[in-house]
């Protein structure tokens, strides 16, 4: 590896290295796989999937990088792929179902996490994720483009999109509350 | 896990208007980050930890 031959360190130190740095970022990586699939037992699976494929692929990385942005991509495209392989197993999370009947019981105006969390599900993948990047994992517009694989210009677009779809969904549709995504049209709210 | 709220959640870099939604989110994610990790984490790490000595 000759990046680290020219600092001084052994691939094993670096492979150490990288190992920690993996370790640390795991309860941020289930944060934004979350986020992605909804499903907390789908998404630890996921995120152990990106973990898999990083420590494989870990010869790639260069030390000194960003190894946040590059393992976020990791998932990211890991997601993406397995989305496309199984578009139909995105069905309306349980807890997600629950927590809405709940809400529609005990509905007051001010803003719940339930209300916010229950609008991103409903939104589109690509929007939902530039927020949970941006302000869940408090990333820099420059980190996002490189999870993202797009330019700047592409992640302030995307976000101001995804910004507007959010606030309309919280604001506007609440009583269409049910907030409950369209994939499960069988939920019925009732007053 | 204390973090500040994410710039975004102030809006543009341009404006200092608090967006509770971002804000939200980030509440969200932080609970998330902050809940404890199921132990086939430490179990799946242990095992690159053996790749690595067998690669060695």
């Amino acid at each position: 590896m000759p990046v680290a031959e020219e600092s001084g360190t052994s691939a094993d130190d670096d492979y150490e290295q990288f190992r920690r740095d993996m370790v640390r970022l795991v309860p941020s990586l289930r944060a934004f796989a979350r986020g992605l699939c909804r499903n907390p037992d789908t998404a630890d699976d996921l995120v152990q999937e990106a973990m898999l494929k990083a420590w494989s692929s870990r010869h790639t990385f260069t030390p000194g990088t960003n190894f946040r942005a590059w393992m976020y991509r990791i998932l990211r495209n890991h997601y993406y792929t397995a989305a496309r392989k199984a578009r139909r197993e995105t069905a309306l999370d349980p807890e997600v179902a629950e927590r809405t009947l709940v809400q529609a019981a005990t509905q007051e105006h001010a803003l719940h996490l339930e209300d916010v969390d229950a609008a991103m599900a409903r939104l589109p993948a690509h929007q939902a994720e530039i927020l949970w990047l941006i302000a869940g994992a408090g990333m820099s517009y420059e980190d996002a483009a490189e999870v993202m694989g797009v330019g700047i210009g592409t992640v302030k677009s995307r976000l101001n999109r995804a910004r507007i779809a959010v606030k309309a969904l919280v604001e506007g549709e609440a009583e269409a509350v049910s907030l409950a995504p369209a994939a499960a049209p069988t939920i019925q709210i009732t007053a | 896990m204390t973090k500040p709220p994410p710039a975004s959640a102030y809006g543009t870099p341009s404006s200092s208007a608090f967006d509770p939604i971002e804000a939200a989110l980030r509440e969200i994610f932080d609970g998330i980050e902050s809940e404890p990790v199921p132990d086939d984490f430490a179990a799946l790490v242990a095992q690159f930890g053996k790749k690595k000595a067998g690669e060695a």
